[in-house]
């Protein structure tokens, strides 16, 4: 019989915050606190890419045999992200890919899918998502909403063991989006009062179950878990939720958030219940064997950019790459060379370039049939500001990168406002989008300087 | 080899042609070099065209000459495309195909309403986003963090050209500057500001290559072609782990084939002065040091010393250079053929060097990807 269990959680925001207030006060209205906002390149997928390298970074992917990619949505209506995921992590192609979208929920039905594929398979299962919202200019999702990515994996050994579930199914619309949506659109429809009672009923049965003393409540919000609370009686229970005052509401990230909180502070032998609202409720117990075997590992926690331009924010999260052109056909042809960090090892004069050719850049040597692994770190040997590239900010700092073991790569550099890296400065590499020509998602390496 | 002639060099003004589409930029350029050279349009036996982006191919001369059933190529190097037409030129003359060859190197860039060249992608996504003074703006900011200089330096180099071209009647900016003015323009791509950038200009210019018979004929045997040289190399040097940034190698290579043509094993002072491709600042103290007039890490000291001022010992740029003549791409070249040309035959007025007697022009194109080095001398 084997014993899933949860290994390890990555739980990425991105640099940048805005004053909630400030949103807030455009439409004459109040708010406090920050929300977080994605980077103008990255999207669900760069973000759930950020949290799967941070969780996976020391130990490796080798034994990693399925990825779920569980969000509301993902950057294509028709297209796996789980198989973008798998092929920048360097998976081999009989890698398992799964996409599970639809309620907020998502996060807590892929760790539900991990489990059972780790119990069937006895693999490994990195489980990712993404949320991003910022809806119409002015609407709750545009003040309130936040953006985050999160990654956790499943398998045999870890410190929280997985163990049973429970579901209660109701079609609810409290929070809906169709696909021909341009904002998410929340107008007159919801029913609060549905969530309540039946996520209360499993609750409380799997707290029973499980003898649980803490509860994890996937949700950004401060009044359902304290309502919860009251439906629970006099119960000796911790609750858990995701703090949304300097993140914004993060949807089905919610989950992960609280979930490392929880773990945290869990001690050998306790039972922790993870409830998932959404379309009705899902409940997953837990029990912790060894709660320091889960690695928790924080992207952008501390420190982050706190803009105060509305406008250069709703900019920058808007902005679309009208100007690229691409072909889908250049892309496909190339994806392995775009994803992996892999570079070319000649074999004459022994140098490591990158993006890998079979004919050395430096020596003219071929064919190179050698490859390597290149590091995501590197410090910059020479770089520029350019003004004429496009983006929403009037300039794209390009930068040449030694990587730490040898290789260079050309890479444009994000994740800041600033004018000026240095030579020298440590930097590392992340997957974003590099432009959206040709009716796709052009993603590939850039890199962000180490703070 | 033979010895081979320009007899004969036109160039339309560059700047913004508005009025003129490139056919008719290549049409006034040609006929002002055969007017020059006492040919007529049908003595020529070969034509070269050379453009990055205004002309699809060889036939673009027929619109723009007139020109039938006779051999017409397009050439496309990038920067050195309007050289590398005048080198075909050359070739086509040495090895008896041709009697008398025609090299034209025209671009039309002001159609356009954006700022600069802006960026053209190769790939979907490696080297996305580049443009052409970021890619030279990563060399200047290794090289002057290599050898610890600062952007006045590199501002001395666009004021010199524009005190030359501010003395050319055909420059696109006929205006002096100061350094204050150099270091305090918006930023293009750092370290370069807008007047550290070539602008984009409209232009063409035509060159005429004659055998000595023919020359001699024409009693037009003055000027010869005494070497030439065009080094190639990756696309994209920036996937190289070995490539330096303070330099391009092409540049030497392309050099070192020139001068071995020429004979020529002490430029500084074989050569009297030269056309070098200034695109931006920093490309020119490369160039120095690439073509061997300076040691690695010491050109900026030419140009710190006023060496290579119009009245300094070694003069480059007496036309204003591609800062302040422009830089029609595909043109430049054959429009620094055009300047060696007029110089050493004594045109070129209130900016003639003095005792001129050999002269040289170079490009480099491509952040490195490309050079073309070309030598005129007077004919003893
Ligand atoms: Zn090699």
């Amino acid at each position: 019989m084997r014993v899933p269990a949860l290994k390890g959680i990555c739980l990425y925001l991105p640099a940048f915050r805005i004053e909630k207030g400030l949103i807030a006060s455009q439409y004459m209205q109040r708010a406090r606190g920050t929300r977080t906002f994605r980077w103008f390149d990255e999207d669900e997928c760069t973000m759930a890419i950020e949290a799967s390298m941070g969780v996976v970074e020391g130990t490796g992917v080798d034994t990693i045999g399925c990825v779920i990619y569980a969000a509301e949505k993902g950057p294509y209506r028709r297209k796996s992200t789980a198989s973008v995921i798998a092929d920048v992590l360097g998976l081999s192609t009989d890698t398992l890919t799964v996409d599970i979208t639809g309620s907020e929920r998502v996060s807590a039905e892929g760790l539900l899918v991990a489990k059972r594929i780790c119990e069937a398979t006895g693999q490994e299962v990195l489980v990712t998502g993404g949320f991003c919202e910022h809806g119409e200019p002015g609407s709750d999702e545009d003040i309130h909403g936040g953006d985050a990515g999160w990654a956790m994996v499943v398998g045999e050994g870890g410190g929280i063991v997985l163990e049973e579930f429970w579901v209660a199914r109701a079609n609810v619309f409290v929070k809906w989006e169709r696909g021909e949506d341009t904002y998410f659109l929340p107008d007159g429809f919801t029913v609060p009062f549905e969530l309540l009672p039946t996520a209360a009923a499993i609750l409380n049965r799997a707290i029973e179950k499980s003898g649980a003393s803490k509860v994890v409540i996937g949700t950004s919000s401060n009044r359902l878990p304290s309502q919860l609370k009251r439906k629970l009686g006099d119960r000796n229970i911790t609750l858990f939720h995701h703090d949304s005052t300097t993140t914004g509401v993060l949807g089905s990230a919610s989950l992960p958030f609280a979930m490392a909180d929880a773990v945290e502070k869990c001690e050998p032998g306790e039972s922790i219940v993870m409830l998932a609202p959404g379309d009705g409720a899902l409940a997953i117990t837990a029990k912790s064997s060894d709660p320091d075997n889960v690695k928790i590992v924080r992207i952008n926690a501390e420190n982050p950019v706190v803009f105060d331009l509305y406008g250069l924010y709703r900019k920058i999260v808007t902005y679309s790459f009208e100007e690229a052109d691409t072909s889908p056909i250049a892309y496909w042809r190339d994806a392995q060379r775009i994803f992996q960090l892999r570079g070319g090892k000649c074999g004459n004069c022994g140098k490591v370039f990158y993006p890998y050719s079979d004919l050395c850049p430096s020596c003219g040597f071929t064919p190179v049939r050698e490859t390597v692994p290149l590091s995501r770190e590197g410090r910059v040997f020479t770089y520029t500001t350019d003004h004429i590239t496009p983006s929403p900010i009037g300039k794209v700092t390009h930068a040449v990168v030694e990587l730490e073991g040898g290789g260079r790569i050309f890479v444009q550099m994000t994740d800041s406002l600033e004018e000026m890296v240095e030579i020298g400065a440590p930097v590392k590499l992340v997957i974003r989008r590099i432009h959206s020509g040709g009716g796709i998602e052009n993603y590939g390496w850039k890199a962000r300087m180490v703070k | 080899m033979k010895e081979v002639y320009v007899i004969g060099a036109g160039c339309t003004p560059f700047g913004d042609l508005h009025t003129r589409d490139a056919v008719a930029m290549a049409r006034e350029a040609s006929f002002q070099a055969l007017e020059d050279a006492g040919v007529d349009i049908s003595d020529i036996d070969i034509f070269y065209v050379g453009s990055v982006r205004s002309v699809t191919s060889g036939s673009f001369l027929g619109n723009a000459l007139g020109v039938r059933n006779k051999p017409v190529t397009r050439v496309e190097n990038f920067c050195a495309s309007g050289m590398d037409a005048v080198r075909q030129a050359a070739i086509a003359v040495m090895s008896g195909q041709a009697r008398i060859a025609l090299a034209v190197g025209v671009e039309k860039l002001r159609d356009a309403t954006r700022r600069g060249l802006g960026f053209r992608s190769f790939h979907p996504v490696f080297v996305f986003g580049a443009t052409p003074p970021g890619l030279f703006a990563l060399a200047a900011n290794r090289y002057m963090h290599t050898y610890g200089i600062g952007r006045e330096t590199l501002a001395k180099v666009a004021v010199k050209n524009h005190r030359n071209g501010a003395k050319n009647p055909l420059a696109h900016f006929r205006k002096e500057i100061t350094v204050e003015t150099v270091l305090k323009a918006p930023i293009v791509a750092y370290p370069f500001g807008v007047f550290d950038c070539s602008p984009v200009t409209d232009g063409a210019s035509a060159v005429v290559i004659a055998s000595r018979d023919v020359a001699e004929g024409l009693g037009k045997a003055q000027v010869f072609i005494r070497g030439f040289g065009l080094a190639v190399m990756h696309t994209e040097p920036m996937y190289d782990p070995s490539f330096k940034y303070t330099g391009f190698p092409v540049t030497t290579e392309a050099a070192g084939q020139a001068y071995k043509m020429a004979d020529i094993s002490r430029p500084l002072e074989e050569i009297s002065f030269a056309e070098v491709h200034d695109c931006f600042t920093m490309t020119e103290i490369l160039n120095y040091e690439d073509l061997g007039f300076a040691e690695k890490g010491e050109g900026w000291k030419l140009i710190e010393e006023g060496v290579t001022e119009l009245e300094g010992k070694f003069p480059v740029n007496p036309s204003g250079g591609l800062k302040s003549f422009g830089h029609p791409i595909g043109a430049t070249g054959a429009r620094m053929i055009f300047e060696v040309y007029s110089q050493l035959t004594g045109r070129c007025g209130e900016r003639q060097v003095k005792n001129a007697h050999t002269g040289l022009a170079h490009n480099i194109g491509g952040p490195g990807t490309v050079s073309t080095v070309m030598i005129l001398s007077l004919r003893s």
